[in-house]
């Protein structure tokens, strides 16, 4: 391949990439100096890429805001929980759609499919959740979206190259296909969840609509509502103040905001290389049948 | 004798405790403005004594239901529609109350109002709480505002003592101060400098050249929201309003690139201000104090010395500008609520100043005291001792301000932490007093027509292109540009829209 193109080409390829890597890049390193650097200095826009008079004041002062770390906290346990929940869910749904055993399962299928194009709207959805008890649980924050039908086919779609040998020896000899899933399927598909399971946690991670309108309880704040807060509290301070808020309460200043940001980004982003890897290869499964 | 005697103790205690009142729920909504800690909203102080102090006396559990600030208006509507918003639930959004009230979506409180809200209704007072009436019913109970200014003008004292010049107190001073700027240069700024900070024409000076108007003259400008002040494009006086900005554009004393700032922009004026290159602007109130532009200023420019003016005068020499109506928050019962009457019962409990003051500030001499102008200054107390009331006007929700017996002391509570040797308390008192001083207020229509809900905004949209486009058109060009514009915009709603409002106005207010 590579003796087709010219050195020119190579070097232009690469000056476009870099480019393009640049311009996804640029805006994290300015939204960290911005968090490093004074107050003084943000206000007057005299941050570019590298923080000036630096400081960590801005994060001194979240740490010792309680409420930011134990919306991280509850983040982080939340996204643990939900991942493992809908995984299981995810799972349990897809591999039975693979048997052809299972009568109907093209109608189940259909019915599933239908729910990623049409929804009832936030409206039905909070009469639901209000009427099952879950207004101010975790649950409503791990339940709506546990299984994602767009995840679920992926799974199914990738089970279903596991070869139907497998699955007809197991029977032969005994087991039942709880057995089967659990000894032989789930060992042999930890890429797809691996994958799957980045997919959902970082969609539960970046979600905060469901919050707003099912939690009031600030021990169950995620740490995206909490984020909105700050920056909203920081956009309109005299909205904020004219209604009556004490100012020592609301304002936080633009630095703070930066290190906000950092600190409701980072544990995704430290996530993200290391199951990179499973990442590529299993969104590859099953984008080939053979 | 002795069975007799116990079998009518045993009755008399039977029927005691069949009569004893049932304890009844009262949810009451409350703003989270995620700035406080956990279970101060629901238990915090204020809430307990809320439930020892009016609760328990009147045999009502109450429950707090937080509600997001940023969202309020979603998590209500969607609160509504589900049949479970809380008994006392509020909005700011006027429009969404009127559609409520129009669509029996609210609890009618005019009796209750008679009957329990003596204290409630002389402390709103009639003016604002007609706010609250639709088709002759009181459907909301609008909160009372205390500081209706919204839009103030400061200068550079500095500058001004350096060129020789005094305080302007008319339009033509003003000018004469910022052409000087632009001249001079005091502040050494080159080509930083913004002699005008303004994004185009400010609200205060675009109210000066409206001709002296009247109540009903003004239910028909399309807009007048704290947002949107001046978004009409035909009231008698907008073409010479624009002519001034285009000259101020023309002869380079607005900034450089002011039509390119973003809308509602947070970054160019205040970083101009912060390093001192500005020379008067208008903008929210005490501007660099909201937007804590103060430490900044202090160390890139420490001679800046602002000083507060009101010198955008008319043709009767008034200096008219947008304001506030005198209203806060509304608040309101939904129709499926059973509590009405315990809502208004509380709110009414709650207009009594001592009540207000302590759910706000606790109890003198524990949790505060009084400075010699009769201020409330906290203590500062740790812990339990701490009276943790969060956004205190969240709370009391029926005032928006300070609780205070005089329009100076709530300007001087509200403006406290800003003062310093620099800036004494006397500015802000006299920046507040400007800021609403000849105040315009919008006008009410209870029932705004249709057209005005369709067409209103796209027409406040279009109105600010054009406005830009004036102000930087080429100043030989600008009379037949603004009469072609101005025609377009009326034809294209503005003048529907406007007969339409004053039909509204002229029904509503038939005698």
């Amino acid at each position: 391949m590579r003796t087709g193109k010219s050195r020119v080409e190579s070097v232009l390829i690469a000056a476009v990439l870099a480019f393009a890597a640049a311009l996804c890049l640029l805006p994290i390193v300015h939204e960290i100096a911005l968090s490093l650097s004074s107050n003084e200095a943000v206000v007057a826009r005299e941050v570019g890429l590298l923080p000036v008079e630096p400081t960590l004041e801005s994060y001194r002062q979240i740490m010792r805001d309680g409420t930011v770390m134990r919306a991280l906290g509850f983040s982080v346990y939340l996204t643990v929980l939900f991942t493992g929940i809908a995984m299981l869910l995810t799972t349990i749904c897809a591999y039975p759609l693979t048997r052809p055993e299972l009568r109907g399962r093209r109608g189940i299928m259909t019915f599933i499919v239908i729910t990623m194009y049409f929804s009832g709207g936030i409206l039905p959805l909070y009469i639901l959740i209000k009427t099952l008890g879950m207004l101010n649980t975790e649950w409503s924050l791990i339940l709506p979206l546990a299984v994602s039908p767009f995840n679920l086919i992926i799974m199914r779609t990738s089970l279903s190259t596991l070869p139907d040998a497998l699955t007809e020896s197991a029977l032969i000899d005994g087991a039942s296909y709880f057995q089967i899933l659990r000894k032989i399927i789930v060992p042999l598909s930890l890429p797809i969840i691996a994958t799957l399971s980045l997919f959902y946690a970082v969609g539960r991670w970046n979600t905060f609509q469901d919050a707003v309108f099912y939690i009031t309880k600030q021990a169950l704040w995620t740490i995206q509502l909490k984020l909105s807060y700050i920056v909203l509290n920081n956009t309109q301070p005299e909205v904020f103040i004219a209604e009556g808020a004490e100012s020592r309460l609301s304002i936080v200043p633009a630095a703070l905001n930066a290190a906000t940001v950092m600190i409701a980004t980072l544990p995704i982003l430290v996530a993200y290389p290391w199951l990179q890897r499973y990442f590529i290869k299993g969104a590859m499964i099953g984008s080939v049948k053979e | 004798m002795k069975r007799l005697v116990l079998v009518i103790a045993a009755i008399t205690l039977l029927l005691a405790v069949g009569c004893a009142p049932k304890e009844r729920t009262l949810r009451i909504e409350i703003f989270d403005r995620g700035n406080v800690q956990p279970g101060v909203l629901e238990n915090g102080p204020p809430a307990q004594w809320i439930q020892k102090a009016f609760g328990d006396p009147n045999h009502v559990k109450i429950e707090w239901v937080p509600v997001p600030r940023p969202k309020e208006v979603e998590k209500l509507q969607l609160m509504m529609a589900a049949g479970d918003a809380p008994d006392l639930c509020f909005t700011y959004d006027a429009v969404l109350v009127a559609k409520y009230a129009n669509e029996g979506g609210l609890a009618d409180l005019t009796k209750s109002l008679a009957r329990d809200g003596k204290t409630l209704s002389s402390f709103i007072g009639k003016d604002a709480l007609d706010y609250g009436v639709f088709n002759g019913k009181q459907y909301a109970i609008p909160g009372k505002r205390q500081l209706l200014g919204i839009s103030g003008t400061w200068i550079r004292k500095d500058w001004l003592d350096k060129l020789g010049l005094p305080v302007p107190k008319t339009r033509d001073e003003w000018l004469n101060a910022v052409r000087m700027f632009k001249a001079k240069d005091p502040g050494k700024c080159g080509a930083n400098l913004m002699a005008v900070g303004d994004t185009g024409l400010s609200w205060n000076i675009a109210y000066s050249f409206y001709e002296p108007n009247t109540e009903r003259d003004r239910a028909g400008w399309v807009g007048p929201t704290s947002t949107k002040a001046f978004h009409d494009m035909a009231i008698p006086g907008t073409k010479e309003a624009l002519k001034f900005g285009n000259m101020l554009n023309a002869e380079g004393l607005l900034p450089k690139d002011w039509a390119l700032w973003p809308k509602n922009d947070m970054l160019n004026l205040q970083a101009a201000i912060s390093k001192g290159y500005v020379g008067t602007f208008t903008n929210n109130l005490a501007y660099p104090w909201f937007y804590n532009l103060m430490p900044a200023i202090q160390k890139n420019c420490p001679e800046c010395e602002w000083v507060p003016i009101d010198p955008f005068t008319n043709s009767e020499g008034k200096t008219p500008k947008y304001v506030y109506s005198p209203i806060g928050i509304f608040n309101m019962v939904p129709a499926s609520s059973k509590n009405a009457d315990l809502v208004v019962k509380y709110l009414n409990w709650m207009a009594d100043l001592k009540n207000m003051t302590k759910i706000m500030f606790g109890d003198e001499g524990t949790h505060y005291d009084l400075d010699a102008n009769g201020l409330i200054v906290p203590r500062k107390l740790s812990g339990d001792q701490v009276w943790e009331a969060g956004n205190i006007l969240d709370r009391v929700i029926i005032l928006n301000g300070r609780p205070y017996d005089s329009i100076d002391k709530a300007i001087m509570a509200q403006t406290a932490s800003w003062v310093d040797a620099k800036y004494p308390a006397q500015v802000f008192l006299d920046h507040y007093k400007m800021v609403q001083k000849d105040g315009v207020p919008p006008v009410r229509l209870a029932s705004p027509p249709d057209s005005l809900s369709k067409q209103g905004a796209m027409l406040m949209d279009k109105a600010e292109e054009m406005m830009k486009q004036l102000i930087a058109a080429k100043p030989a060009e600008f009379d037949a540009m603004f009469d072609k514009m101005q025609k377009e915009w009326l034809d294209m709603g503005g003048a529907q829209v406007k007969a339409d409002m004053l039909a509204v106005y002229d029904k509503e207010h038939k005698k």
